[in-house]
């Protein structure tokens, strides 16, 4: 999984696949991340086609320690099975949720 | 078919779309058992959407089973089997751990802000709304579970 640091802003670009065996590999980046200080975070679903509750539960486990430590999460170009994904589990409100990766950029500054 | 952990991988498939695995109930073998059922509903020509849906339904009851079903180092098999016949696609989703009933699980309140929203339990849920009927029996010492999508 690639991870780029923007102006403070740290853009993940999320697994294609994001399941639960992927899901091991991503919490343990984003853990690492928020380890390392990053308060600011983006990830970019513009790669990822697959969504399932073990993603779903990682995102949530990140905002809430984010939420807890005073930073922030957003997330950017989620397709259309990604997003009937959040909505029927409740998650479009959790989350602020940008169309594109430069949309949520200008949007976080 | 082969005794529980020891590994083998038995594939079968016939021209009446009915695909078949068993093998080791572990989280890399996961992907394997999505493409069994992927493969299945593709040669049926199922159209995407559907297809999605059902891939997410087979996940979350495939992911329960691995993480779930053999507990203090016991190992085990998953066995699935995909049948599309008369508009209905069938996922039968068998292991030989513990008895557990997914379908017993109380829904989660999804209005709860992100500070109370507990992390998880939302699997069974995204299984409910994606398919059609979900059934659950214990037999033989094995739980079978059965995904039923309409297609039409």
């Amino acid at each position: 999984m690639e991870i780029i640091k923007n102006n403070g802003i740290l853009i993940v670009n999320m697994v294609p696949r994001f399941d639960a065996y992927s899901a091991k590999e991503v919490e343990a980046d984003l853990n690492e991340a928020l380890d390392n200080g990053a308060d600011k975070i983006l990830c970019d679903f513009s790669g990822t086609e697959y969504i399932s509750s073990a993603g779903l539960r990682v995102l949530l486990a990140t905002a809430k320690k984010l939420k807890k430590s005073g930073g922030s999460i957003c997330l950017s170009a989620l397709k259309p099975y990604v997003s009937e994904v959040f909505e029927t589990a409740g998650f479009t409100p959790l989350f602020n949720i940008y169309g594109s990766e430069k949309e949520a950029l200008a949007g976080m500054e | 078919m082969t005794l529980p952990g020891t590994g083998a991988i038995i594939v079968i498939m016939n021209p009446s779309k009915t695909n078949a695995i068993r093998l080791p109930a572990r989280l890399e073998n996961l992907e394997k058992l999505i493409d069994v059922t992927i493969s299945c509903l593709q040669s049926a020509g199922i159209e995407k959407e559907t297809a999605s849906e059902i891939h997410l339904a087979v996940d979350e009851a495939c992911t329960n089973a691995i993480k779930y079903a053999y507990t203090d180092g016991v190992a085990g098999d998953i066995e699935l089997s995909c049948t599309i016949a008369r508009g209905v696609a069938t996922i039968t989703i068998r292991d030989w751990g513990h008895t557990f009933n997914p379908l017993e699980l109380p829904p989660p309140d999804l209005n709860l802000d992100i500070n109370e929203r507990p992390i998880g339990g939302l699997g069974i849920y995204l299984m409910k709304k994606f398919t059609d009927r979900l059934e659950y029996r214990r037999e033989d010492d094995s739980n079978i579970l059965t995904i039923i999508k309409n297609l039409n």
